[in-house]
């Protein structure tokens, strides 16, 4: 009695034929979901293609979403390939597998931005009662080109998600709603919001700025 | 200190301005993060990425889980299933028979999707889903545990014969099905057997009921004491006899040579026992209709337990014939018959699975001493082929995913061939068959064995850079290095040396191969 798994062996390792000629295999295509089992299964060369080919749309998305200097953005990214690489299987082949990937990365970098905004909550309840500092408030030792993200940080996870990937990014509503399973409805109430907030925001910046500058100037 | 934080804040008057600051800005991944993150994933063992709950709040989170597991436990203590992420596993002992009886060879056990190949004397016999299925798979058959767990158990026979006990603790909890290359049997309880052979499928029951589905045409029910076979004939009329037919070549079941021979529409057709109840020991008989073009085969069983049928009419039965083309399988019918007899073309027929074999293989054009040997029965003696003809030999089988009929032909090469690199290609595709069959192991050591013999041959470094690759996959790094070192030293300018060298860099820490 034999008792085989059948077929476990990876087609490029695949090296030799019957007459010992040596076949020189095609660089795997980033875009092919048989890349993206392969690399599931382990095959160094289609991990290593999928990753070159989609870690800087991952990275940036990533980033945008937790913030560029965040030091969990490339944790982050690290699990968005293990996670897609672990439910390759689930692939279905609707879309391009970078959108899939883009995705996959939507969603955790939410999520993470979601326990973040939940472990920060008393700090910002302690700011908001007068009692201590909100937690990444924009500060004025950053420099003039962190000063924009650092608004950013008073949008909730989902509001901020939603303003990057559609005003900085350029991505529709509908192709966000494919990315996070978010409703377009949803999502535009939440941009509304974002927009609402940020230009509160600005708002009272210079209206709190020229306030001290006049006191200062009398 | 003002004018420096007006400027700062105002680096946007509104959000519109905010998102073109930020556009201005793409985030960058630099060089180093990139090849760590690369590294990183790349070491990271599959499979284990955390999934964060994406729960708004842990409140809900916490619910929601409880909620999860109390669903889960209820459904476990319903159905008695072993969760989902957990394998199913079935239990075997496989049997070798011998005048007495039978002796035990070997017990254990293997996961779903597992094949079981049987050779002409022994048997094995499988159980799972709690014990609540016994499957034996007879002499020279070949199954397909497909799933063993849930509530829909499956099991595929490609050839030979299982009998399946099915003895759910509650009727219609689960069912179990029999998928052959002409129908699906399902059973919701019972004990039954199923026999794939040359003449298609065919369905005895000796308790319950089960429904048999063929691929093509309706389903019927086989109640206890009955059976019924599924097979393929041609859609020919009586009236269009003076066509040539070709008469048993429309019998074996999933035969592309069959389909090469026969180009005439082919369905499904049930032959249906139980219609005469007979009180002899025969198993077959085959009354012939009043023009005698077609045919029905009636099995009836010797203990007398079939039960008869309501009416003809209502299990009437369509066969398909030609007239004379299923008169040539009334040997066939009978079992063991199709072993010795021949048809009307005068061609002798091969036992059963090396017809299905010689079928599948004869797919691509083959070499005369191929041919004929593939038309012969395993284990004839006295074949004497070259090795060129072994090599077809062996990679057809190995096409079929025949691994241990490719091995057989491969380790006679090995063994007798007065050409030393035929020998060592030999054990690499002997390694070839292990690799494919997932065993990396075995292919390690016939990949070893295809380098020592085969030293200073192409054929010898090659087999050296598949042994470094087993080995890696088999976490031997140090021999690993040691494999790709010595195929470098031996084909320095091969065409594997680029990949030999980048594997020893990137994966084995050799450094010094990564300056070029």
């Amino acid at each position: 009695m034999k008792v085989g798994n059948g077929d476990a062996l990876e087609r490029r390792d695949v090296v030799m034929s019957s007459r010992m000629k040596l076949v020189r295999l095609p660089a795997p295509d980033p875009e092919d979901p048989e890349t993206l089992l392969s690399a599931a299964a382990g095959d160094d060369a289609c991990v290593r293609a999928i990753y070159r080919a989609h870690v800087d749309r991952v990275h940036r998305h990533v980033a945008r979403v937790l913030g560029r200097h965040d030091p969990e953005v490339e944790d982050v990214v690290q699990k968005v390939f293990l996670a897609a690489f672990d439910g390759a299987e689930g692939f279905g082949g609707r879309s391009k597998v970078s959108t899939w990937i883009l995705g996959i990365a939507t969603r955790r970098a939410l999520d993470e931005a979601r326990a973040r905004w939940r472990r920060d909550r008393w700090q910002r309840l302690s700011a908001w009662v007068g009692l201590g500092r909100a937690p990444s408030a924009p500060d004025e030792s950053h420099a003039m080109r962190d000063q924009a993200e650092a608004l950013l940080q008073v949008l909730t996870p989902d509001q901020r998600t939603v303003f990057v990937l559609k005003e900085v990014e350029g991505h529709t509503l509908q192709e966000i709603a494919d990315l996070t399973g978010v409703g377009i409805s949803t999502l535009h109430a939440r941009l509304q919001a974002a927009r609402k907030r940020l230009d509160a925001e600005l708002g009272q910046s210079d209206v709190r700025t020229e306030e001290e500058g006049g006191h200062r100037g009398a | 200190m003002s004018a420096r934080k007006k400027k700062e804040v105002t680096v946007a008057r509104d959000s519109h301005e905010l998102a073109d600051a930020l556009r201005a800005q793409p985030p960058v991944l630099d060089d180093v993060a990139r090849a760590r993150l690369e590294k990183a994933i790349l070491q990271a063992p599959r499979a284990s990425a955390p999934v964060k709950p994406r729960s708004r709040r842990p409140f809900v989170a916490g619910v929601s889980a409880g909620l999860a597991v109390a669903a889960l436990a209820l459904l476990g203590w319903l159905t008695f299933a072993p969760t989902p992420t957990e394998p199913e596993v079935a239990t075997f002992e496989a049997f070798r028979s011998t005048r007495g009886g039978e002796r035990s060879l070997r017990e254990g056990a293997f996961v779903e999707g597992e094949v079981v190949t049987t050779d002409d004397d022994q048997h094995v016999r499988a159980h799972f889903a709690e014990r609540r299925v016994e499957v034996e798979v007879a002499p020279s058959s070949r199954a397909r545990f497909l799933r063993l767990g849930g509530s829909d158990l499956a099991v595929g026979l490609d050839r030979g014969s299982v009998r399946v006990s099915f003895h759910p603790e509650r009727r219609g909890e689960r069912s179990l099905a029999i998928e052959t290359p002409l129908a699906r049997v399902e059973v919701v309880g019972t004990v039954f057997e199923v026999d794939v052979d040359a003449d298609g499928t065919r369905v005895r029951v000796e308790e319950g009921i089960v429904r048999v589905v063929p691929r093509e045409g309706d389903e019927r029910f086989v109640h206890a004491g009955e059976s019924v076979r599924v097979r393929q004939t041609r859609t020919a009329r009586a009236d269009a006899s003076d066509e040539p037919i070709a008469a048993n070549a429309s019998a074996n079941v999933g035969d592309s040579a069959r389909r090469a021979s026969n180009d005439g529409p082919e369905a499904p057709t049930f032959d249906e026992a139980g219609a005469v109840p007979s009180d002899g020991p025969s198993t077959w008989a085959e009354p012939e209709s009043a023009d005698g073009a077609l045919r029905t085969v009636v099995e009836t069983w010797p203990e007398g337990s079939a039960r008869r049928r309501r009416t003809n009419d209502e299990t009437a039965i369509v066969v398909e014939s030609g007239d004379g083309a299923e008169g040539n399988e009334s040997g066939a019918t009978e079992p063991g018959a199709n072993e010795s007899g021949a048809n009307e073309s005068g061609a002798n027929e091969s036992i059963d699975t090396e017809r299905e074999e010689s079928s599948v293989l004869a797919t691509a054009p083959t070499s005369p001493e191929v041919a004929s040997e593939l038309a012969a029965p395993r284990g004839t003696p006295g074949r004497a082929l070259p090795d060129d003809a072994r090599f077809e030999l062996a990679m057809r089988h190995l096409d079929a995913d025949h691994f241990d009929a490719a091995r057989h032909e491969l380790r006679a090469i090995a063994r007798t061939s007065s050409v030393r690199s035929h020998r060592a290609r030999a054990w690499a595709d002997i390694a070839l068959t292990y690799a494919r069959q997932g065993d990396a192991r075995q292919a390690t050591e016939a990949y070893r064995r295809a380098a020592q013999i085969g030293r200073g041959t192409e054929a010898g470094a090659n087999a050296l850079f598949a042994l470094g690759q087993m080995r890696l996959r088999l976490g031997e790094d140090e021999l690993a290095r040691a494999a790709f070192r010595e195929y470098l030293n031996a084909a320095p300018e091969g065409p594997l040396a680029d990949r030999a060298r980048r594997t020893l860099c990137q994966r084995l820490g050799e450094w010094e191969e990564c300056g070029e």
